[in-house]
């Protein structure tokens, strides 16, 4: 899809034949980039676990475009006119402001790109003409592949003029997000160092990962807007960017032009006209200052003092839970890696996120209002699900924790005098426990007991401990690889199928028993120390493996 | 009593052997130079002593132990430099210090005391609490220095501990070994170039394939270099510069073409 845009803005280039640009220069820039982006695995999306696609970027796209399929039948399906087109426009500058954010950070702070180009004989003025032609075409596919099939359902639907206008205010909502990302970097840039930058750019990227997997859940929920629905406008949705186009494109549909709709038009045309000059007159000076002293951030952070550099929460809570120095040291430097690995967080997160939207769809389902989805709640048992949803997440973490780009520096387990790895195994898993299953499920078991009552008490503290039980099982099943010391590869994918079905098959007994064991009311309690022995007897069984164990 | 002592040491993989009857003994405070080419069987040696592999023929003793019963107390008095800045980079030195510092077995405030130390002594102080990630590999390289030392280790490995490092850094590395040696510590240094070794160490042991093939001074290299035995695995070590020299008037001349 890149080569027709690069051909049509090309041409349009050609034609306006700007000064002081190369032609040649900016063909061949552009071409390598595109190409680049093609093989690039993607940051963001629809990232696989250490699989190797052969072009990502093609593949993420048909992925988004089918989500489109989703969007276009939602406008063909429902009755009401107002509320798809607020979602469709929702979901556009959503998903363009954030692949703008992610995006942005690799053109903005990537300075390889200054050294191989900025040494070569091409004019600034070209050099910048190529990233702007490059940034538009990587958008436009996007553009085309988010909107085409809404856009095709509204010109099917509403006919040519109002299809005609939702092109123009799909673009204009785009104006809208390029002026969203302006403003999130102006602010990024000026709080914080280029790292940090980089970190919480990072965090947008797993939150995309995250709206995606969404949306592929609720999407075809959302299919069946009720026949009634009317939308009311609120004093609040003048302020939606989304709402001012939504029900512009009515104002064109029906004709019916009052006060209301006026004023959503008028928002829908200025606003973003007006957001584009404040970028002109006051957000692009700023940044090409901003910019310039970026490379200088270096210098100025000699504020970090070491006799002061505090100590962190693992060092602190690690004696408590570790009994020898290696388990101490595997422990501290898990919770500190995956809080810092970017391929860890881009692994991880999504998973956490897709298992709570996952968890609370199978849960709340089908409820009209909070009120009486509660009360219907409570009547029922699936409360189970809240407690044992948290094991799922930690669980998916023993299987990422292998791995590391820098897995060569495993070399130190080898040399340094550890008694047995299973402490540093052990050490790992503690972490990831305290780090990413406790917190968790002190969460969802408060939760469950607000809304059941205190009769649920003692079924939390069963499912705890069986939670836990079930983290060693699992860890005491899967192969046994020390923190962060193998290669990221597609090794890593083969029986993750089987592997998924062997933790699915674990928690279901275990979630099995306990429902049944709920039925009598002492014997969820009595159950507790046996698995609290199960415990005691994997952690040790792990803590005490060897060498030979030890896979590499 | 010799630091390392092997006899008749063995090991194959595969039913290959890549080490052959390797026979090595290094006194206290002596500085052995393990020169090869790569791939003849350095690490795997060092491997065997360090008590990292179990599985090898022949008998190798290290501190008067046997590596294979008590690898974790020589484990203990070993320190271990490796190449190519292999360390957790997204931790900072402080914390990958208290990490090796742990796994060592040190006491927490003398891993604290003695990292900030050695971070100022080699300027690093101010970097102490910056991740890793955006430090040159100079300054991972040092970093790893002071934790392959900071046990105060009796023995001393280093892996080619100079690849990669910038002039500054060759030269301040040069200085402590140097400075190990005359503090009486025993280094095990190995490498593929003769480079450095030629100045520091008493001993140098020339392995091809899996084999010694040369042992002594290193003006006694030289000189049975110099009577034609050693001539070919000499100027491989020492870098074959007739023969570079053609190959860079050849490119002039493509560039010209």
């Amino acid at each position: 899809m890149d080569k027709p845009l690069l051909f049509i803005l090309l041409w349009v280039i050609k034609k306006i034949n700007p000064t002081d640009v190369s032609f040649p220069h900016l063909e061949i820039i552009v071409r390598t980039k595109l190409l680049l982006d093609k093989r690039r695995p993607l940051a963001a999306g629809f990232k696989q676990k250490g699989k190797e696609r052969k072009n990502p970027l093609t593949f993420s796209l048909i992925m988004y475009g089918i989500l489109g399929i989703f969007f276009g039948g939602v406008i063909l399906g429902a009755e009401s006119f107002v509320l798809p087109l607020i979602v469709y426009h929702s979901y556009l500058l959503v998903m363009m402001s954030l692949l703008l954010i992610t995006d942005f950070s690799s053109i903005l702070l990537d300075t390889t790109d200054n050294i191989i180009l900025g040494s070569k004989p091409i004019t600034g003025r070209t050099l910048f003409l190529a990233r702007v032609v490059h940034i538009t075409i990587y958008l436009g596919q996007f553009f085309i592949v988010l909107s085409f099939f809404s856009l095709l359902a509204i010109f099917f639907k509403y006919g040519f003029i109002t299809g005609f206008v939702a092109i123009c205010t799909s673009l204009l909502i785009v104006l809208f997000s390029v002026f969203l990302t302006y403003i999130l970097y102006g602010i990024l840039i000026s709080v914080f160092s280029e790292d940090k930058v980089k970190d919480i750019v990072g965090y947008f990227q797993i939150f995309i990962t995250v709206l995606m997997m969404a949306g592929y859940q609720f999407m075809p929920r959302l299919m069946d807007f009720g026949a009634d629905e009317t939308f009311v406008p609120h004093i609040y949705t003048y302020f939606i960017p989304s709402a001012w186009m939504a029900f512009t494109l009515e104002a064109i549909n029906t004709g019916s032009w009052d006060t209301m709709h006026i004023i959503m038009s008028v928002c829908a045309v200025v606003i973003p006209f007006f957001t584009l000059w404040i970028m002109m007159k006051f957000l692009a000076p700023l940044f090409a200052r901003k910019l310039g002293s970026l490379g200088n951030v270096q210098g100025k952070r000699q504020t970090n003092n070491a006799q002061q550099s505090k100590i962190g929460l693992s060092q602190k809570i690690s004696p408590v839970f570790c009994k020898s120095n290696a388990e101490q040291a595997a422990f501290e430097q898990t919770w500190k890696i995956t809080g810092r690995d970017k391929n860890f967080k881009i692994q991880f997160y999504p998973g956490i996120g897709y298992f709570l939207v996952l968890g609370f769809i199978t849960i709340f389902r089908g409820g009209q209002d909070i009120q009486s989805t509660v009360t219907e709640l409570s009547s029922s048992g699936k409360y189970l699900w809240l407690i044992y949803l948290p094991i799922i997440i930690a669980t998916s973490a023993i299987y990422l924790l292998p791995f590391h780009e820098n897995y060569t520096a495993a070399w130190i387990y080898d040399t340094a005098p550890v008694p047995t790895p299973g402490k540093l195994l052990s050490g790992g898993l503690k972490a990831i426990l305290v780090k990413f299953f406790l917190p968790f499920y002190f969460v969802m078991a408060a939760t469950a007991i607000s809304i059941w009552g205190p009769s649920v008490i003692d079924d939390c503290i069963l499912g705890l401990f069986n939670d836990i039980f079930v983290f060693y099982l699992i860890a005491t099943i899967a192969d046994k690889y020390l923190p962060f010391s193998q290669k990221q590869s597609a090794d890593q994918q083969s029986g993750k199928f089987a592997r998924t079905l062997l933790q699915i098959l674990i928690i279901g007994v275990i979630v099995g028993m306990h429902y049944f064991a709920a039925m009598i009311p002492w014997l969820v309690l009595a159950l507790s120390p046996v698995s609290i022995a199960g415990i005691v007897y994997l952690q040790r069984r792990l803590a005490q493996t060897q060498w030979s164990a030890i896979k590499s | 009593m010799p630091i390392i002592e092997s006899t008749l040491l063995c090991k194959k993989y595969d039913n290959r052997y890549v080490l052959r009857n390797i026979n090595m003994s290094v006194e206290p405070g002596q500085v052995l130079g393990y020169i090869g080419p790569n791939g003849s069987g350095k690490s795997t040696t060092i491997k065997i002593i360090c008590g990292i592999t179990e599985t090898f023929e022949g008998e190798v003793k290290v501190f008067g132990m046997d590596v294979r019963k008590h690898f974790l107390e020589i484990k203990q008095r070993i320190g271990y430099v490796p190449e190519q800045a292999a360390l957790y980079d997204l931790l900072t030195p402080i914390e990958y210090l208290r990490f090796t510092g742990l796994l060592y077995n040190m006491p927490e405030d003398k891993i604290r005391n003695k990292s900030l130390d050695l971070l100022r002594l080699f300027e690093l102080e101010k970097q102490a609490s910056d991740r890793m990630n955006s430090f040159s590999k100079g300054m991972k390289q040092k970093v790893l220095l002071i934790s392959g030392l900071l046990h105060n280790p009796e023995l001393i490995f280093f892996d080619e501990p100079l690849s990669g490092l910038d002039a500054n850094a060759v030269i301040l590395v040069k200085e402590i070994l140097l400075q190990l040696k005359k503090a009486g510590k025993t280094i095990f240094y190995s490498s593929h170039i003769m480079d450095v070794v030629e100045k520091i160490c008493d001993n140098i042991i020339i392995i091809k394939d899996g084999e010694i093939i040369a042992e002594g001074s290193i003006d006694s290299l030289k000189e049975k270099a110099q009577r034609g035995s050693l001539e070919n695995i000499f100027t491989a070590l020492t870098g074959d510069e007739a023969g570079n020299v053609n190959t860079a008037s050849d490119f002039i001349n493509v560039l010209n073409g």
